[in-house]
């Protein structure tokens, strides 16, 4: 234990000279201020952006998460023998509360585009 | 407790991750940054490795399970950053192992942040030259301060086999170098 914490301070001493040494031997140079600069961006693309990005997965999963609701309804309500006419309405109203209304349209439209109106429906026709 | 099992553990707790990973980087930014620079040439290489690599440490920062030291784990993803960048760049430009040291020198020479005078591009020109497993393992040895052992768990090889190359790449630099005085100065032999 003493060992590898003595090591670990030796470590933390250890090459603050780096700069001067890659640039006397080897003749590498940075950009002025450059550090600063790429922890700057670092941090940017770590830290703050898992705080930015919390935010707007917690967003999406919400909004998924109401899209699921209202197919298992309306999945449910057409293809349920069962179900009634006033049942429908009950339980899109219902999910229709936890999402927002340009949501349930965007849904709506793709779910009748993709889902119902299948190539079957219009031979039929 | 000790200093480094402290901060492995606020590493890995999410309380306080964020604030030792900021830590973390001040500690480890500018070494990892000297390592990378050796291995993809450029400062412009080199600063997009550097960053992908504390991407990456941030990412796994749960799953370190502190097999190896906090040290090594953090030059083993620079060296793995540093590699996966070559081979992808190989991949892009179909070209060789020996093209990428070639393209290395040339893009040394041309890149505006390299200011290396006659004898510099000289050291620069026979490192290049070595073999890659002794390349790898003289500019780890010497340049950033790596032990053997450290050295074997990065690269995955036995220390008695890095210890070798690394002698041979010494012996190499004292052939071909043709200024003695500068490897004098330096204390390379």
């Amino acid at each position: 234990m003493k060992t590898k914490n003595n090591t670990f301070n030796q470590r933390i001493t250890l090459d603050m000279n780096a700069n001067k040494r890659h640039q006397k031997d080897l003749g590498l140079d940075i950009p002025e201020n450059y550090f600063a600069s790429s922890k700057k961006s670092i941090l940017e693309k770590t830290i703050n952006q898992k705080r930015g990005k919390v935010i707007s997965l917690s967003k999406k999963i919400y909004a998924w998460s109401a899209a699921a609701v209202v197919l298992l309804l309306f999945t449910l309500a057409i293809y349920n023998p069962t179900s009634s006419g006033d049942n429908i309405e009950e339980d899109v109203l219902i999910a229709s509360l936890f999402t927002e209304e340009s949501n349930i349209d965007v849904f709506l439209e793709e779910f009748v585009n993709n889902e119902l109106l299948t190539e079957d429906v219009f031979k039929n026709n | 407790m000790t200093i480094e099992i402290d901060f492995i553990k606020q590493l890995t707790s999410k309380k306080n991750r964020d604030k030792a990973f900021v830590k973390l980087l001040d500690l480890y930014q500018e070494r990892l940054y000297w390592h990378i620079r050796k291995i993809v040439g450029t400062h412009e290489n080199a600063d997009d490795v550097l960053q992908n690599t504390f991407i990456r440490v941030y990412r796994s920062l749960e799953k370190f399970k502190q097999q190896s030291s906090l040290h090594t784990w953090m030059y083993k993803i620079a060296y793995n950053e540093s590699i996966r960048f070559l081979e992808n760049q190989k991949k892009r430009t179909h070209t060789s192992i020996n093209d990428v040291n070639d393209k290395y020198l040339e893009n040394l020479q041309e890149d505006v942040f390299f200011d290396g005078d006659e004898i510099q591009k000289k050291l620069q020109q026979i490192i290049s030259q070595l073999p890659d497993n002794q390349k790898r393992v003289f500019l780890m040895k010497y340049y950033d301060n790596l032990k053997f052992k450290e050295i074997a768990d990065i690269l995955k090889t036995k220390e008695s086999t890095l210890k070798t190359h690394y002698y041979a790449a010494v012996k190499f630099i004292e052939n071909n170098i043709s200024v003695s005085t500068y490897l004098e100065k330096i204390k390379v032999i």
